[in-house]
This record gives C-alpha cells, sequence and structure tokens, in this order.
C-alpha cells in the first residue's frame, strides 16, 4: 500500500463491508491532512497484529488511527495501540552507543559512558572472538525476542548457525509460546494454529483456558463481546484461576487450582467419553493415540535434559487412561465442581455448539505446558470440532511477531526455518543449500534453551550475551541467580535497546537500537499472517536497527559473505526510504532477505508470499498458494494442501499416515507448592495498560498515569487475617528473592483465598526476584504463574 | 522517574522535540533514575464533578477524568453508555463527553453502539492522581 489520503481514507471508511460508520469524517476533525502523511504498520504491540495508521509530520509520529482496512482490527484499537505515537519520544531515548569504562577504558565495574560505535562494536568483535578462542562458539549467544521483525531474526540466526557456526541463540518467545509450539508439534506435526480470526464471527462457545484476554487481547476479546453481543446463544467460559476482567462478558467463571488444569482437561474427556459424546467416526479416521514418559521433572538443576518417548496407544487404553479423571477426583485436585465439569463436557460435547478454545500464558508457562496444549487439543480432536469455521483449538500470542520470527523463522537452538531442526541432517543440507555454505557447517547439535543458557551464563559456559529486543534482565525468573551471573569478571554483556531498562543496568556495553516505523519490517501475528511497514521517520541520533547491528557486526567477523546478495536483483528502487541495513548493504537488504527465507517454506506448507505482495496488503495469512492465503488449514476446499476426497488432513503428520495425535497425559503437580513457611501461591502476568516489562509503555503519560505501579492483589479475607488493608506495604518473600510493595484488595483481578497477583511490568518491583526457574522438560519456558511465597505486613 | 514533567506532549498543532540530543542526560552505572513502589490512586472525583483531561493529540481517545468504581460493563447491560451515548449534561456546565459516530452502527434505520467498541475501558482509562513525575 502507498500513502494513504485524506480523501482515500474516508473512501475506504465508507466503503467497509455492511457496517456503516456514521460520519467519518470527524476522525479528521481540525485540520490534521496540513503536512500529514499516512501510512500503515502492524501495532508494536502484543500478537493479536492490528494494523494501525500511523501519521507522520516533519519526521515525526503524531498520530495513529485503527485501520478500517484492516481485517484484524476493524479500524479499531486498544490504549496501548493509541499510544504509539509516544513510544519512540521518551527524553532518556538511547542514542549513541555506551561502554562500561573506567579510566579511560573498558572496566566491568566501570560507568556507562558514551562512545562511538567503531570503538563499540570493535569491543563486541574482540569479545567474542575471544570467547570463540577461549570456549568455543557455544559460549557466544545471542537472545532476541517476538519483537524481532521476520529479517532481524532470520539474519541473526544465519549468522549464528551459518557463521558463528553456534546454535546458542534463544528468544524470550522461549518463556511465552514454546509450549504451544512442541504442542502443535507433537499433535499436528505442524507448528501454529489452524484457523484465523474469522473464526470468531462463526463460534458460539469461547473457552479461556487461563487467558484473561480482556486485558491481554483486547481487541480480539472485543470481536468476541461483538459477537455475544448480536448472539444470545454464544457464550463465553473464562476458566482461570484467578477472578479477572475477561469474567464480565463471561456465561460463567470457573476458577481452578494451579496446575490442575491438566487434572480438568482429562475430566472433560472422561464424561465426553462416558456420556458417548466423542466422535467415533473422527476418530477411526483421524486420529491415533499415543502415550510418552511420566514423572518427567521439572527442569530446576543445570544442565537439565529430557526426551520424550512416544509409544503408539489406542483408543481403548485411552478410555481406560482418562477414567480415573472422575469428577470427585477433578473437584478434589481442581476445585471445580461437578456441575462445572459436566457443564464443560456439554459444551465441548455438544454437536450443535461450536467452539473455540484460547489459551496464552496460563497454559504455556506451565511446567506441563506441552501436555497441557496436547489436552486442549484432544477435546477438539475427540468431538471433531476441529478445522472448520467457527471450531479450533487456538492460541494466541503475546508478542507482535513470536509467531513470524520465532516460530516461523526458528530462531530458537534447535530450529531452522519452516518447522524444521538441526538435530535432522537433511533439515540442516537443505537450510546449507539455500544459505550456500559447505555441507556439515551447521552444528547438529542444540546448545542450551533459555533458562539453560543463562544459567550457563552464570556457570561461565557462555561467555558473551547478546540481549537484543528484549529486557532479559527484568523478564528471567529467579533473577537474583542470573543478576549475579552476569555480573561475574569473564561475563560480557551486551545490550540493544530503545531505553535505560534493568538489563542495560548490568550490561557491559548497551548499543541504541531504533524503534519500529524507524525501519523497514514485518512481523507474524497469531493467525500466520505476516505483515510488513516501510520506515518513515528516522531514527534518533545514533541509533541503529538491529538488522544493522547484526549485519555490521557480521561484517566486522568477518561474515560478509552471508549477506551478499545480487545488487541488479535487490537495487534499491527510485524514491524508496532506505533502511540503514540497506544503505549498508547497498541493495534491498529487507527484500533479499526475505526471498531468500521463503525458499525454506515454499512447497512444504509454509508458503510466503512474494516480498512485493505484502506491501500491497494488510497482511496474508500462510500458506499462500498461487497467491491465495489460507484461512484454516488440514480442510479440504480450504487448505490447498488437503488431497482431494479426504476431507482432512492433518499432513503435518505424515508419519503418522496424516493423522493426528490424541495423547495420554497425566496430572502431575508443580514443584513447589504453598507450606507453612510460604503459604500463598503466587501468580504474575500483566495488565492492559502495561505491555512486558513496561520500557515503552511507561514513557507514555497516559499509560502511566492509568497504572503507575505494581501492586499486589489479594483477596480481602486473606488481608484481613494478616491485619493488612488496602495501601498498606507488604514484602513478598519465596525461598530466591523478596519484593516490597502496596496491597490491593478491590482491583480488577481478584485472586481466591490462598493466592496473590503481582504483574510484573515495574521496574521497580522486580517480581521475577521471587518466581521460579522451573520449566515444561519438553517446551522448556519457565513457569511464572506458580511458586510459594509468604506475604508480610512491613510495619 | 518519569519523564513528563515539561508537559511537552506532541499534539499536531505544536510539535516539540523530546529528542535528548544536548547529551546532558548522564548515564549512571544504575542507567536508571531512582523510582520506588507505589499505590495507585485513582481520580475520586464523581461523573460531572471533573474537568475533562487533554488529549494525547486530536482524536485519540479521551481519558476518564472521574471515578468509575461501581459502574460495571456486562453482556447485559453499560453503565458508561447511559451517559455518554447523547453526552448528557451530569450537573451544571459538566456534559458527558458524547460517544462519536464512529462508535456506532446502523443496520436498516436503526442505530446502535458497535459491539467492537463496547469495552469502554479498553482505550478509555481511569486515570491516577500521579502526574508522571
Amino acid at each position: 500500500m502507498s500513502k494513504i489520503t485524506r480523501r482515500e481514507f474516508v473512501k475506504i471508511l465508507s466503503a467497509s463491508g455492511t457496517i456503516i460508520y456514521l460520519n467519518p469524517n470527524e476522525l479528521f476533525a481540525g485540520d490534521p491532512e496540513k503536512d500529514l502523511v499516512w501510512d500503515k504498520a502492524p501495532c508494536r504491540f502484543c500478537g493479536t497484529g492490528c494494523s494501525v495508521l500511523v501519521g507522520v509530520k516533519k519526521g515525526k509520529i503524531v498520530a495513529v488511527k485503527g485501520d478500517p482496512e484492516s481485517p484484524v482490527n476493524r479500524g479499531t484499537l486498544c490504549a496501548k495501540g493509541y499510544s504509539l505515537p509516544f513510544i519512540n519520544y521518551g527524553k532518556d531515548r538511547l542514542i549513541k552507543p555506551l561502554i562500561r569504562m573506567k579510566n579511560g577504558k573498558y572496566d566491568k565495574n566501570g560507568e556507562l559512558k558514551e562512545s562511538s560505535w567503531d570503538e563499540a562494536l570493535d569491543l563486541v568483535v574482540a569479545k567474542v572472538k575471544e570467547a570463540l578462542n577461549q570456549k568455543g562458539p557455544a559460549s557466544v549467544a545471542m537472545f532476541g525476542s517476538g519483537q524481532w521483525t521476520v529479517w532481524e531474526g532470520y539474519a541473526a540466526s544465519k549468522l549464528w548457525k551459518g557463521g558463528l557456526r553456534s546454535n546458542s541463540i534463544e528468544v524470550n518467545a522461549r518463556h511465552c509460546m514454546a509450549s504451544a509450539v512442541t504442542g502443535f508439534m507433537t499433535t499436528f506435526g505442524m507448528d501454529e494454529p489452524m484457523g484465523s480470526y474469522e473464526d470468531f464471527e462463526n463460534a458460539g462457545a469461547f473457552i479461556l483456558w487461563g487467558a484473561n484476554m480482556a486485558e491481554m487481547h483486547p481487541i480480539l476479546f472485543s470481536r468476541i463481546t461483538a459477537r455475544l453481543l448480536s448472539d444470545k446463544n454464544a457464550n463465553l467460559i473464562n476458566l482461570t484461576t484467578y477472578s479477572n476482567r475477561s469474567s464480565e462478558m463471561a456465561a460463567r467463571e470457573i476458577i481452578f487450582k494451579p496446575q490442575t488444569d491438566l487434572a480438568i482437561a482429562n475430566g472433560i474427556a472422561n464424561l465426553l467419553i462416558r456420556h458417548v459424546k466423542i466422535s467415533k467416526e473422527f476418530i477411526d479416521k483421524f486420529i491415533v493415540f499415543k502415550q510418552g514418559r511420566e514423572n518427567i521433572g521439572y527442569g530446576l538443576e543445570d544442565g537439565f535434559k529430557f526426551k520424550d518417548e512416544p509409544k503408539l496407544s489406542g483408543f481403548e487404553d485411552y478410555k481406560q487412561y482418562v477414567s480415573k479423571y472422575t469428577p470427585e477426583l477433578v473437584e478434589e485436585l481442581s476445585g471445580v465442581s461437578r456441575k462445572d465439569l459436566e457443564y464443560l463436557a456439554e459444551i465441548y460435547g455438544n454437536p450443535e455448539i461450536k467452539v473455540l478454545s484460547f489459551w496464552t500464558m496460563g497454559v504455556n508457562q506451565h511446567t506441563r505446558g506441552t501436555w497441557m496444549n496436547n489436552l486442549i487439543n484432544n477435546l477438539h480432536l475427540l468431538t471433531g470440532k476441529i478445522s472448520s469455521p467457527g471450531n479450533q483449538p487456538f492460541s494466541l500470542t503475546g508478542q507482535p511477531s513470536a509467531c513470524g520470527t520465532c516460530r516461523e523463522v526458528g530462531t530458537f537452538t534447535h530450529r531452522l526455518p519452516a518447522d524444521m531442526v538441526v538435530m535432522n541432517s537433511e533439515h540442516r543440507r537443505i537450510a546449507e543449500k539455500i544459505w550456500n555454505l559447505q555441507p556439515g557447517t551447521i552444528p547438529y547439535a542444540p546448545t542450551y534453551n533459555a533458562i539453560e543458557m543463562i544459567r550457563a551464563l552464570d556457570r561461565g559456559d557462555v561467555k558473551v550475551f547478546w540481549s537484543m529486543t528484549t529486557n532479559t534482565f527484568q523478564s528471567f525468573p529467579n533473577l537474583n541467580r542470573y543478576k549475579k551471573g552476569a555480573l561475574k569478571d569473564g561475563r560480557f554483556i551486551i545490550v540493544s535497546d530503545i531505553y535505560p531498562t534493568r538489563s542495560t543496568e548490568i550490561a557491559d556495553i548497551v548499543l541504541p537500537s531504533a524503534l519500529w516505523v524507524e525501519k523497514e519490517g514485518a512481523f507474524g501475528n497469531a493467525e500466520r499472517r505476516t505483515h510488513f511497514w516501510k520506515k518513515m521517520i528516522p531514527a534518533p541520533g545514533e541509533a541503529k536497527s538491529d538488522l544493522w547491528q547484526i549485519i555490521e557486526f557480521a561484517r566486522r567477523m568477518g561474515f560478509e559473505n552471508l549477506f551478499e546478495y545480487s545488487s541488479s536483483e535487490y537495487h534499491i528502487p527510485e524514491g524508496h526510504n532506505a533502511s540503514d541495513a540497506s544503505l549498508l548493504a547497498g541493495i534491498y537488504l529487507e527484500k533479499a532477505l526475505w526471498e531468500e527465507y521463503r525458499q525454506f517454506g515454499l512447497g512444504k506448507g509454509h508458503d510466503l508470499a512474494p516480498f512485493e505482495a505484502y506491501h500491497k496488503t494488510r497482511g496474508l495469512r500462510w500458506p499462500i498458494v498461487d497467491g491465495k492465503e489460507t484461512i484454516i488449514r488440514y480442510r479440504e476446499g480450504y487448505d490447498p494442501y488437503v488431497e482431494k476426497g479426504t476431507g482432512l488432513q492433518f499432513y503435518g503428520n505424515k508419519k503418522d499416515q496424516n493423522k493426528a495425535v490424541v495423547w495420554l497425559r497425566p496430572y502431575e503437580p508443580p514443584p513447589e507448592v504453598p507450606d507453612e513457611n510460604y503459604p500463598f501461591w503466587l501468580c504474575t502476568g500483566r495488565v492492559l495498560e502495561h505491555w512486558h516489562s513496561g520500557t515503552m509503555t511507561r514513557r507514555v503519560k497516559s499509560l502511566y498515569r492509568a497504572y503507575p505501579y505494581a501492586t499486589v492483589a489479594m483477596h480481602p479475607v486473606d488481608a484481613e487475617k494478616m491485619g493488612v488493608k488496602k495501601g498498606d506495604k507488604v514484602k513478598i518473600s519465596s525461598r530466591r528473592g523478596e519484593v516490597k510493595l502496596y496491597v490491593e484488595t478491590d482491583g480488577r483481578v481478584m485472586p481466591p483465598q490462598g493466592m496473590v497477583y503481582v504483574p510484573w511490568f515495574d521496574e521497580n518491583v522486580m517480581i521475577n526476584e521471587v518466581t521460579i526457574d522451573a520449566y515444561c522438560p519438553i517446551s522448556a519456558p519457565s513457569d511464572f504463574k506458580k511458586c510459594a511465597v509468604r506475604v508480610e505486613k512491613i510495619s | 522517574m518519569f519523564l513528563f514533567k515539561t508537559k511537552k506532549i506532541i499534539l499536531i498543532t505544536g510539535i516539540v522535540s523530546l529528542c535528548a540530543c544536548s547529551g546532558a542526560w548522564q548515564y549512571h552505572k544504575s542507567g536508571l533514575a531512582k523510582g520506588s513502589p507505589g499505590m495507585n490512586a485513582y481520580i475520586a472525583a464523581q461523573p460531572g464533578e471533573s474537568a475533562r483531561i487533554e488529549r494525547l493529540y486530536e482524536n485519540a481517545p479521551p481519558m476518564i477524568p472521574h471515578s468509575v468504581s461501581g459502574l460495571s460493563i456486562s453482556k447485559t447491560s453499560n453503565d458508561c453508555i447511559g451517559c455518554h451515548e447523547e453526552g448528557v449534561e451530569i450537573s451544571s456546565g459538566h456534559s458527558a463527553t458524547r460517544m462519536p459516530g464512529s462508535h456506532f452502527v446502523k443496520s436498516g434505520e436503526k442505530e446502535s453502539v458497535a459491539g467492537i467498541r463496547y469495552n469502554c475501558l479498553q482505550c478509555h482509562l481511569p486515570q491516577t492522581e500521579v502526574k508522571g513525575e
């Protein structure tokens, strides 16, 4: 899409389908048209993938609008989206590289001093070479995020795996949706949801499994709300460990004890079988049963390793297996009544009701996250409510490109693009061919998942740790240990960011990054939609895009050949506002990287469209075959990969005759439960107003003023028992650390008795010094949702 | 620690530079100015008792200058719409901000609040007394 003039914009508005928005001109009251240029971009924040129109005047963002042409957000935005004009302009924006110095030279105990890019990158290169010589490639670690653009993640992955020959690349998405990946991979043999947001308007029941969508995915929640208001038979059920804003629209709120979602899902399956609500025909045609290892540990020890050993099972065994999850046992474990369990089973089992199950961090940040993903998928498979309009298991994502970059590019220690893995020699061969590398270049062994990586830094096995587009030292659990580790001698911490954070505080070197529309980018959202934007404004001072930083680092390391492309094919077009990375490379680098990257997925169910197609649309959902996007996968008539006459094919699971897997997975308790010394559950998470660690949103006046401080939500009865009232200061401590903060007893989050809730956005309440670094042995995301704490009044 | 004491908010009509280009800002070892935990104390004024909060930019959603305590939005009722749909006068000289046309849909002759705009608090946020410093 090119720039949108006001006239075109109004035309788009009035032509936007059956809904007629009254008086569209009021959106442009006053005279904003003067000198204002509008262009489209995906929102910088969550994984919903809203499109915004960005209004730029004299090189500055001055306004945004919800994009009326966007099929995702349909002209609306949430409060964070409307705050976008301010995120680039905080007073303390990082605009020069900083090196920790003492007496004029680098010193780990020095203070951060301004430097040139040359000095900064010379030091980075020297430290990387030193680590390579002393400890080998695995000791040089890159830690990125789902906020990397697709080509940033791709370039970093290519440089690490194909250049440095190190698999020590991970992303914060490990903490976020890794369980959804392993859930989809083990059930369907292919990652990411099969459905899309069109399913919202076709569903009759929306079941939230530990996902407070009203705050974390407000635009999607509003689409559900619109559906609930237009059809009185449509219902939302909020299955949650604490009462929250999503319950306001719910037909029923069902509170369960942490970790017992495993028992609930198996209990529903048991009732579905007992009441013959399952689809025997569907099961016979499309399903195999499997069982993996049990009693699998929690990843609490350094060097923890786990490998599942799936065995084929069958329906009768499965029936027997789930039969022990009687309503009585489920109630005993979870606190969910038989009535509520029957209600859930009725919704999943009634063939007249189309069901969407949603989940995000509640299910994914879970010591049995993969199992829980499998168990939700099971319910849709047993009932055949899958891959049809309004019937899907639907994992949501928290970051704008957790899917597009982390999952699809595969920026994890074990992954390569298009669901391939380094452990597979054929996959390595394919990658080496596309990357034009000598066979055997890519190392075959994964090194560290996120938690193991930061443990390796503490131990000294990782020497260089580069944190990019993420606030590592606020967002990891059990931070006291890992902060100390990073501060040890011989550890070199590079932080690329836009503002000072708890991570720059620890960094040996800080590199100032360009943000959002200061560069050209691509994000991929939760419904497989990839959405591009163009560079609209210059970056401030000497800030450089993360892509520039990766390419320039590669050049200085002698890996410039990895990023050399045909200058005739990828020349920078006349009038194009080229990014710093393109100018450095002398070609249209984003396009060159994209065209190379998409070769990985073509013909394999991961087909992405040619580069130019994305600038003309509000995103496209893969697989894109013959120019057509796919809104529902695995279903004949929707998905071009499904063979004619089969109706449905889970073609990711070729080894299982294109069938999906129903898994036998048990309930197992969490590693730490409340006891006499630490009597409360602690759950952490976000709030609507702030995004992640608040680096951007806490610098926006309206958002800061709306939620300046992290407080602890407590049940009033618990507070009273302790002699604490709203506004009192308390100390929350665990076996790992403590924070001090104020008590809230009537806020929007109301935990049940015995639980407290603390959001993690506030850098003055470092709740991750309290949380536990336990993880799912299969997917390895940390469990930020449950550990045991003590609450004490501070007089 | 926060950044708003200068009140240099970017407005369509008056752009001011917020970029800290002067180099005056010192990078301390901490990298962060000192802050401390706090309690969120929301504006207690009742509807009709307070002045509107200046919008961040033209057509930005207005923030809520009054208490929302006790008001609810549910599937069956929405306490905001009562006053804001028509922009009724709450007290002398104080009218509720009227919902703009973009928030309504018309099907046939009937106009109603768009379902996708029903969760008012997703855009319009109650504000605390904190000034941002």
